[in-house]
């Protein structure tokens, strides 16, 4: 009969065992909902944003999340920004039930694999236009940068800048108020070194949305411009995401 | 084994010389003692010894005796530790006490004057068996036939069944086996060995003449292969099967999926049958010969997963019909049989475990689960069902005050409060367990009579087994699930998910059987309990929301079904023989209950959060809503009943030298049905106010107080969510056939039946609201029907028959498949509604060869021809208000089915026939290759005029495949039966299956062929006592893979683009390099859109390992 008792005994001992009642909740009881803003700007790379080591979004160019934060527990929640390619760690921050100014923004900005709080610029000179030019590009495709009015004259237009590479800024342009004899004046690109507006040789594709101060105008200059453009798409030339980093950090 | 062997030397050396030292020392201290005593007697029967107290060891009750007797007592060390003897009475004499403890402990004593050595004592010879069937040449049993051992002079008979069974001492005997109107057998050189059983089936041949007796001698090879014939011949008709010990060669749980590997089978999910391509409803499933209940609430069907394997004796596919068969089948009559009656006493134990690559080490998931889940019970956790629900949708409208409506906020409260929290609501995280399983078997057989047959046995069983089974779903694009990538080159844009199955299954057999040679009665009782609870969670995006940049994160849909089946079955058996007449009769009741108890659906909303992206949460219905909502719980409750009785009688006789079997007969079958559901939907008025989304849903049953009847959650039943259907049918059936033996090559079996059916639906309310108004169309049913059939065998050879068969069969519809109750299938992905369903006559043609080249093996080929008047097939149509399409169950015109059948199994001896080795391999095979024709209608809705809509039948032009054809099976394994050692592997094949029809193919949807390879390696020692098993399935991870052929696939015929109305046929051709198969595309560049088949639904069920073990005491 002891066999039939350890048999018993061994069955009773495997069930009871691997019984199991209560599970791991998959939505977990939300404890507290704050609200969390972050923006930042990312050029050359792409980064990624985790909580609690979770990965959860992806940051490049102009990036910007504004909503809530939720907590499903007492712990503070760890934020971390690292870098896609080889995750290093480059921004941390534990984010707590009872931070103070939750609605401000977080900010950050990475450029040439370093990460700041913020982009800084140069202060503004009065009557002075400060700009500077960030063209990204798959390829490198130098430019020339040019200003004129809207009548879409090659021949009339005057040059900021000859021969800029991509990905890279530029120094900045310190641009006094323009003679414009009564028209407005734009940002144009060309192909460097041709008279061949960039963007399939159409001035109205080849536009930059920047402000010029202009002699006797509405704007007399004294700000400051850092525009990010994007001037390819697939290798070809295309003018898309215009950034004013300036404003942007604002 | 060395070192073991090397003690036990030195052991036996040492007691050895102990001994000898010990009989010195006795012989020369006592010897002048001895010599010189007569005060002592030296006869032990006259000694007296009083043992006040009872010994622990045997050296401790000898010490005693020494002291009492003056006798010297000489053993080893190994006699004197035995413990566990017995003695009566305190006062006995030594004689007396020396051979109790002999007995008891298997010694014996040897006695030099006074001194007495207890040594061992050899073992005793045990008897070997003799056991088998006696049947006469067409396999059937003959009953009190004579058997008679020369040796010994001994008779015995067989059993009603034709059984018999003798305990012999081990030795070379003849049996003489003789039996009224056939020639005598004599059976030379059976060798019975100790304790083991010698399997001899004998076939006896009618005698030519009745006057004169004559003898035929063979030998026990001879005959035992010759017996193993007429079994092969009789049961490898047009009948296929398995049997326990080849089903104990594979690693299949239940019967469902021990069926796949059977000659032109195929299964769905692995739990429902499909014959010669014929679909579930067409086959019929019996156990131990009792119609078992559909488990299918919608459609006439069994899940063949409720039976474990350990349980069944064998199962057997009948592809023909004979007069004599109750029930009306055109693809399969699938035949299960439980252990029946032991041959001999026997107490076996196995266990077993096992586990899943795809479940082991992953998360699995469920709602809440209850304590005693593991035990196949619920622990009323989900018991949230109470009687007499309020009807709140028509009586309730929270943008009233009480004034204005029926039932009051506070009722409304009540009710809530009656049907109770939702503290088991939401999905959470458990471990997986890796499967168990135990099953102990008893076997007794009790033989009342030493000169009659008397025997009375029973087989009871107990099983258990857990099992838990996480399935991935790698695709959904079915039912409301977008139905392709926004962009076919987005490999995220992809609907995935998991179901998750926790089965736990009790099951109990207890047959008891009493026979002597001409009465048997036997009671077959089976009480299974599964409980099975299935959780599908699928991520993905709908197709009214496909992904894009303003929708980029999917949605969550859960389902969760738990159903608490129990299957009852009691049935009583008589078996007579009356000289040339015999009777069997019997009585059976299968009872069905299905419970899916707080079945739960839900559909999860997402939200984008800082550190969820997004968050899933739950949330309730609009209480606008009429139907069951984007969150609903409920109770779905099936019984079915049934009664059966049957009475045949059969009159063997002869006419000159044929020999005929008249049989006739009589059967009824009452069955009675319903099905009730109640669904709770959970909703709220305003959903603006509070954020249920934010609120745990386990705590959702706090805010449904109605204090404020606009913002609160409240479960709105209605009419359609609270009611139940109701059926009976009654079947009475009855036969005449003839079985005519014309000479020893031909044999006709033919006759007809005539069947009255009929079935009531006593109560039908509709599920869906849009369901209320539209009304079955239902073809005129004949009460009475006259089915005559023909099978003929004629055997040239001994080793070869050539068959052939006629025969008319009627299935009639399922209790439910009439229903107007409907409700989403997660296996297809779609609502099922019913557009009313009638009988399916069929004529049944069959012809097959068979050739028997050795013991157990067979070569056949055989063909089949159907034709079915009004089949009833599963359709997708779309022709609802929603837009979505649904799945329906409908009669077509007609269809027509035939195919060609294989099968081969052939030993390896032929390579080399002196070699055991090849001796124990055999190559098996079949393959079945089918094709159907149907003649399609379609039920449209006549929406002309204003109210009800009325339906009519379209018949459709163009052919089409039925609806389950499978155009190609096979299986292929090979198999080594060693006498220890056992191997086998098998590969089983499905071609292309036609899951769900239409008249379109974007509607249509076939599953992609799929192979399976399993492997087992089987090892038996302890005297083959033990065995152990370890089983491999799926060893590829084959998924199971559906596709429609998607409508980019193809295009309009040039001239047709203004035949709107014309058929798909008339109108449509597939582009360029597509066809029916499935064909994968490519993507088309700008519009991302896939050109190709759409896959429809993939899963992988993973590779399972499991080791068993078993033991027989």
């Amino acid at each position: 009969m002891k066999k039939y008792h350890i048999l018993v005994v061994l069955f009773l001992a495997i069930l009871f065992t691997s019984c199991e009642k209560n599970g791991e909740m998959i939505i977990k009881p939300i404890q507290k909902i704050m609200p969390f803003n972050i923006k930042g700007f990312v050029i050359g790379d792409t980064l990624e944003q985790y909580f609690d080591g979770r990965k959860i979004r992806e940051f490049s160019a102009w990036s910007k999340y504004d909503g809530k934060i939720v907590f499903d527990s007492d712990a503070p929640i760890l934020m971390e920004i690292k870098r896609k390619g080889d995750s290093k760690a480059l921004l941390s921050q534990t984010i707590t039930q009872d931070r103070p100014n939750p609605e401000q923004y977080i900010t950050f900005y990475y450029a040439d694999k370093v990460i700041k709080e913020k982009y800084t610029h140069p202060a503004p000179i009065a009557n002075l236009e400060q700009i500077s030019f960030y063209f990204a590009s798959s390829v490198n495709m130098p430019v020339d940068i040019v200003y004129a009015d809207a009548s879409g004259d090659i021949n009339a237009v005057t040059y900021l800048a000859r021969n800029v590479q991509s990905n890279k800024w530029i120094d900045f342009l310190q641009i006094p108020p323009l003679n414009s004899n009564g028209q407005d004046l734009y940002v144009f690109l060309l192909k460097a070194g041709t008279k061949e507006w960039l963007v399939d040789n159409n001035f109205e594709l080849s536009y930059i949305q920047a402000n010029l101060p202009v002699d006797g105008g509405w704007y007399q200059g004294g700000g400051v411009q850092a525009i990010y453009i994007q001037i390819s798409k697939d290798g070809k030339p295309g003018l898309s995401a215009v950034n004013d980093l300036v404003s942007t950090f604002q | 084994m060395y070192n073991s062997t090397k003690r036990s030397a030195i052991k036996l050396l040492y007691s050895m010389t102990r001994l000898t030292f010990l009989m010195t020392i006795v012989t020369l201290t006592f010897s002048g003692v001895i010599l010189a005593s007569d005060v002592k007697s030296q006869n032990l029967k006259d000694v007296k010894i009083s043992l006040d107290e009872k010994p622990n060891t045997l050296s401790a009750l000898l010490g005693t005796l020494e002291k009492k007797s003056g006798f010297s007592f000489a053993y080893t060390q190994e006699i004197g530790n035995i413990t566990g003897f017995h003695l009566t009475g305190k006062t006995n004499t030594l004689y007396d006490v020396l051979t109790e403890i002999c007995r008891q402990k298997n010694l014996r004593f040897v006695r030099e004057n006074y001194l007495i050595a207890i040594v061992r004592a050899p073992k005793p010879q045990q008897p070997g068996r003799i056991s088998g069937k006696i049947m006469d040449d067409r396999g059937e049993v003959l009953p009190a036939a004579g058997i008679k051992i020369v040796e010994t002079g001994a008779f015995i008979q067989s059993g009603v069944d034709g059984t018999y069974n003798i305990a012999i001492k081990p030795g070379n005997y003849t049996l003489e086996v003789s039996y009224i109107s056939f020639q005598t057998k004599r059976i030379t050189d059976i060798n019975v060995k100790e304790g083991q059983l010698t399997n001899l089936n004998v076939t006896l041949n009618p005698s030519t003449s009745a006057l004169q007796q004559v003898t035929v001698t063979g030998n026990y090879k001879k005959e035992s292969v010759a017996g193993l014939y007429v079994q092969q011949k009789n049961a490898a008709g047009l009948t296929d099967g398995i049997s326990a010990e080849q089903i104990s060669r594979t690693p299949d749980r239940h019967v469902g999926e021990t069926l796949g590997r059977i000659t032109g089978v195929s299964t769905t999910n692995g739990k429902r049958v499909v014959v010669r391509g014929i679909a579930e409803r067409y086959n019929v499933a019996t156990l131990n010969g009792s119609v078992l209940p559909s488990t299918d609430v919608l459609q006439r069907n069994f899940e063949f997963d409720l039976i474990p394997t350990n349980m069944v004796d064998q199962v057997v596919v009948s592809k023909s019909i004979t007069p004599d068969m109750p029930y009306g089948f055109a693809g399969g009559l699938v035949q299960i049989t439980t252990k029946a009656i032991p041959s001999e006493n026997f107490i076996s134990f196995s266990t077993g475990i096992g586990i899943n690559d795809r479940t082991q080490g992953k998360d699995f998931m469920g709602y809440g689960r209850g304590k005693y889940d593991y035990l196949g019970f619920d622990d009323g956790t989900r018991n949230r069902y109470p009687e007499g629900i309020l009807d709140i949708t028509s009586n309730f409208d929270p943008r009233k005050s009480d004034a204005q409506n029926k039932i009051t906020a506070a009722q409304v409260a009540e009710q809530n409060k009656r049907i109770g929290g939702t503290e088991r609501l939401g999905a959470r995280i458990f471990a997986a367990a890796p499967s168990q399983n135990y099953q102990l078997t008893i076997g007794r057989l009790y033989s009342l009579s030493k000169t009659k047959v008397r025997k009375l046995g029973y087989i009871g069983s107990a099983s258990y087994r857990n099992t838990q089974r996480n399935s991935y779903i790698a695709n959904m694009r079915r039912g409301d699930w977008a139905q392709r990538a926004t962009d076919a080159d987005d490999i995220t844009d992809v609907n995935t998910g998991n179901r998750y199955n926790f089965n736990t299954s009790l099951a109990t057999l207890l047959n008891v059987g009493f026979n002597t040679e001409k009465h048997q009665l036997n009671s077959y009782n089976m009480y299974n309990r599964v409980f099975d609870n299935e959780f599908n969670r699928l991520t993905g995006w709908d197709n009214e929301r496909p992904k894009s940049s303003s929708n980029p994160y999917p949605t969550v849909e859960e389902d969760e079904r738990p159903k608490f089946t129990d299957i009852l079955q009691n049935k009583l058996v008589g078996k007579h023989s009356f000289g040339n007449l015999s009777l069997d009769w019997s009585g059976s009741k299968t009872y069905l209950k299905q419970v899916e108890k707080d079945a739960t659906y839900a559909n999860l909303n997402n939200r984008e959060y800082a550190n969820y992206a997004p968050l899933y949460s739950y949330y309730p219905g609009q209480a606008s809503d009429p139907g069951w909502g984007t969150f609903h719980r409920g109770k779905f409750s099936y019984r079915e009943t049934n009664t059966e009785t049957m009475f045949n009688a059969a009159y063997n006789f002869r006419w000159g030298n044929t020999s005929h079997i008249l049989k006739a007969g009589y059967n009824s079958q009452y069955r009675r049905a319903s099905n009730s559901w109640l669904v709770l939907p959970i909703v709220v008025s305003n959903p603006s106010v509070i954020n249920y989304s934010e609120i745990p849903i386990q705590e959702w049953g706090n805010y449904m107080d109605m204090k404020n009847r606009l913002t609160s959650l409240f479960y709105n039943t209605s009419k359609f969510t609270d009611a139940e259907f109701e059926g009976k049918s009654i079947t009475h059936g009855s036969y005449l056939m003839l079985d005519n033996k014309i000479g020893s090559k031909l044999r006709l079996v033919w006759g007809a039946r005539a069947e009255y059916f009929r079935l009531d639906t006593l109560k039908n309310p509709a599920s869906l609201l849009i369901d209320q108004n539209t009304k079955l169309l239902l073809d005129e049913e004949k009460n009475w029907r006259f089915m005559p059939s023909a099978n003929a065998t004629y055997s040239p050879l001994s080793s070869l028959n050539i068959r052939a068969s006629y025969a008319k069969s009627a299935v009639r519809p399922g209790l439910m498949e009439n229903s107007r109750f409907s409700r989403v299938d997660p296996n297809l992905g779609s609502r099922v509604r019913s557009n009313g369903v009638t009988t399916t006559s069929i004529d049944n043609y069959d012809a097959k060869i068979e050739w028997f080249p050795g013991a157990g093996e067979l070569i056949s080929v055989g063909y089949f021809y159907k034709h079915f008047d009004k089949p009833a097939e599963f359709y997708r149509i779309n022709n609802s208000s929603s837009g979505i399409p649904y799945v329906t169950l409908s009669n077509s015109e007609w269809a027509k089915v035939s195919g060609w059948e294989f099968e081969v199994r052939k030993s390896l001896n032929f390579i080399l026939p002196k070699t055991s080795f090849l001796n124990n391999i055999y190559l098996m095979g079949n393959l079945t290759i089918q094709k159907s024709e149907v003649k399609g209608r379609e039920i449209r809705y006549n929406t002309d005029k204003p109210g009800k809509p009325e339906p009519y039948y379209y018949y459709m032009k163009y052919p089409r495949q039925l609806y389950g054809q499978v155009p190609l099976l096979y299986n292929i394994g090979a198999q080594y039966a060693g006498d220890k050692l056992g191997l086998n592997i098998t590969y089983n094949y499905m071609d292309y299956k036609t899951s769900v029809t239409s008249s379109e193919p974007m509607l249509a949807e076939y599953e992609r062929p799929r192979g399976q390879l399993d492997l087992q390696v089987s090892y038996r020692f302890l005297s083959k006592r033990m065995e152990a098993k370890l089983n491999m399935s799926n060893l590829t991870d084959a998924p199971f893979r559906f596709f429609v052929n998607d409508a980019y696939t193809y295009q309009v015929k040039p001239g047709t683009e203004n035949l709107l109305n014309a058929e798909w046929a008339e109108r449509f051709e597939y582009k360029p390099g597509f066809s029916e198969k499935f064909e994968k595309g490519y993507t088309e560049e700008g519009t991302g859109i896939l050109i190709g088949d759409r896959e429809s639904f993939t899963r992988y069920i993973g590779r399972t390992y499991s080791l068993s073990l078993s033991y027989k005491f």
